[in-house]
């Protein structure tokens, strides 16, 4: 059972690691989920209502991969930088291309 | 792969597995059941006339009159005409619409109704025995019977993605997924527990796989809806809107000026000729007695039941109008696929008993990882004394074994309690929960150590006697069913039986193994100090 995941920087069992990692795989990760979601619905070509479903039949495989890197990644200042940038990423390039593709 | 990560995952697999498995055993354990629900309701429902069978259009002509009188009004009429095991009786169900000026919104279950009619008189099968039978049986695997409808579907779409989260990283983990297909080592504790577990879980893969993810794609519209929603800007109305066209609802506008109903059974015969002489297996009535009336003839068939296709008729004329549309793309095509499979109304007999054992595998697959988990910390004496630790123990016992005492509890009330007692379905149900609430105080009160054995025994008792209780309270045991042929009310027993058999060789194991560990425990303790000195001289010499 001893994994680097669940232990501090003196290599003890922590709570606080483990809480801190859940907490991003639950909220963070959900958000992570979605807004890449969206963004892969946009960037795919051809029809809307194809991108769309696919996007949402991969997010739960989208998820999985998100929360087994929370809970992979030694440090937990790379958990909570990466996921706020990706977060920031995939929602900012999903508004982009939302725009790009509305206006005419 | 490295260590390390492989560590990081091996940890995740164990929390996710374990941090809900009573509540993915209830899954799998009620699910399961609901591969033979039909033929549950059928023993449950001892009194009911026998299978009906009718041409579609004639069957459809008693349910329209039906309906006529007792919901003459509605949005919406669903017939299902009898035939095959899904479908013994001639089944109506109807919608009512919201009242416009109604000051509270009434309660959506009571603008709903549902019968089963006798073909012969035309009216509603006579409830003798008020029972749930094997359809709440079964929908608890979703609903958790006691819980609101929304908070189900969340919490269940939790415990599914741990579910998936826990299949994924069981995957990753295993260093040599082939060669632990082939490695079993019983009668070693920990080890012995571990290989079932891995045996268990390697050969029935695919079906995990499949049963999870379909089960995950059930709550896409509770859990996913964001991903729509932001990709067409967060707009409600046009997601609906598109949504709602790619599946081929388009919303029937009531005209409020009556038409009678057009005469069902040539639209009936005017598809199947459509379809080279396939009937239809489902009428969807549409403002029924509206000059706007539709009617569609809809027929599944092939693993994926919805988006199956049908043929849109002029409710009041009878003109054919269009063809409904049918499964609008790929990826909509693979989502309808696999929630097919996980319901599996296509199997046919033989498939039919692959899926209650691929069921009965995944539940296997459940206790195993649950109880060895306990069984790798039972041999540090340090851990055993932890609350934890006696919490999982306890919830092993109480749910691993108490579950199916608590179904089989749900099988004797439908027997035992009085077939006039008010609210009977649902006392069945609290049966089932009484049952099992006895049974995870049982090992807390006594140790868990002699609770394993007893509740088998016990659970031995309550499924190798359901026959003798069926033949002491119904004309329909097995005297009867096995003279007559009548294999699904037959086999009901015999499973139970079967069960109960099942249960008493675990209990008669377990017993003989709790006596063996405790006379021989001093001699293992010996065994391996001496081989621990053997190593030890063996260094020396070398």
């Amino acid at each position: 059972m001893a994994s680097t995941v669940t232990r501090n920087e003196r290599g003890r069992i922590s709570g606080w690691h483990i809480t801190s990692r859940v907490v991003a795989a639950l909220i963070p990760g959900f958000v992570l989920t979605n807004t890449s979601g969206v963004f892969l619905a946009l960037a795919m070509p051809g029809d809307v209502l194809h991108s769309v479903a696919t996007a949402t039949l991969l997010s739960f495989v989208i998820y999985c991969v998100i929360v087994m890197w929370v809970f992979s990644v030694e440090r937990l200042k790379t958990v909570w930088l990466g996921m706020t940038g990706a977060i920031v990423a995939t929602s900012g390039g999903a508004w982009l291309l939302y725009t790009l593709q509305s206006s005419p | 792969m490295n260590g390390a990560f492989r560590q990081s995952m091996t940890w995740l697999h164990t929390w996710t597995g374990l941090v809900f498995c009573w509540i993915l055993y209830f899954m799998f354990v009620t699910g399961t059941l609901g591969y033979v629900d039909a033929e549950i309701d059928r023993w449950m429902k001892p009194e009911q006339i026998a299978p009906q069978q009718a041409a579609p259009a004639e069957a459809i002509t008693v349910a329209a009159r039906y309906l006529q009188r007792e919901a003459p009004g509605a949005d919406r009429w669903f017939i299902t005409p009898p035939g095959g095991r899904d479908a013994p009786h001639l089944r109506v169900f109807w919608q009512l619409p919201t009242p416009e000026n109604a000051e509270t919104p009434p309660d959506p279950e009571s603008l709903r109704g549902q019968e089963l009619l006798d073909l012969d008189t035309g009216e509603p099968l006579p409830e003798v025995r008020e029972t749930g039978g094997g359809q709440v049986l079964y929908r608890m695997h979703y609903l958790l019977h006691y819980l609101d409808r929304d908070i189900a579907y969340r919490f269940i779409g939790v415990v599914t993605m741990l579910m998936f989260v826990g299949l994924i990283t069981g995957i990753v983990v295993h260093k040599k997924i082939f060669k632990e297909f082939f490695t079993f080592r019983p009668g070693k504790g920990q080890r012995s527990w571990l290989d079932m577990h891995n045996l268990l879980s390697v050969t029935s893969l695919p079906f995990q796989l499949m049963i999870t993810y379909s089960g995950l794609i059930f709550m896409v519209t509770v859990w996913m809806p964001g991903i729509a929603l932001g990709t067409f800007g967060f707009d409600v109305q046009r997601t609906q809107t598109v949504l709602s066209e790619a599946v081929g609802q388009v919303p029937t506008e009531r005209a409020n000026e009556a038409a009678p109903l057009v005469e069902l059974a040539p639209l009936l015969a005017d598809a199947q000729m459509r379809w080279d002489g396939a009937p239809a297996t489902g009428v969807e009535v549409r403002l029924p007695g509206d000059a706007n009336a539709e009617v569609a003839v809809n027929r599944s068939e092939g693993i994926a039941r919805i988006g199956g296709g049908g043929f849109v008729y002029n409710g009041v004329t009878g003109d054919y109008e269009r063809a409904a549309p049918g499964v609008p793309n790929a990826p909509i095509a693979i989502a309808a696929t696999l929630i097919g499979l996980h319901e599996g109304l296509f199997a046919g007999p033989v498939l039919r008993w692959l899926y209650l054992f691929s069921g009965l595998i995944g539940t296997a697959m459940v206790a195993t990882g649950a109880v060895y988990w306990t069984a790798k910390r039972k041999r540090t004496g340090v851990q055993r004394q932890s609350r934890g630790y006696r919490f999982v123990d306890a919830l092993n016992v109480g749910t691993i074994m108490g579950l199916p005492i608590a179904i089989a509890a749900y099988f004797w009330a439908n027997r035992l309690l009085p077939t006039g007692m008010e609210h009977r379905a649902d006392w069945e149900v609290h049966a089932m929960f009484l049952v099992w609430g006895l049974c995870l105080l049982h090992p807390v009160v006594r140790s868990t150590k002699h609770a394993w054995s007893e509740q088998a025994w016990f659970a031995a008792a309550a499924f190798a006697l359901i026959p003798v209780l069926n033949g002491l309270t119904t004309q329909v045991h097995l005297g009867y069913s096995l003279r007559a042929g009548d294999w699904v009310l037959a086999s009901f027993d015999l499973v139970a039986l079967a069960t109960g058999i099942a249960f008493a060789m675990a209990a008669l194991l377990m017993s003989r193994r709790a006596a063996g560990r405790e006379a021989s425990q001093p001699v293992e303790l010996e065994d391996e100090l001496s081989s621990s000195l053997n190593t030890d001289t063996g260094a020396a010499v070398a």
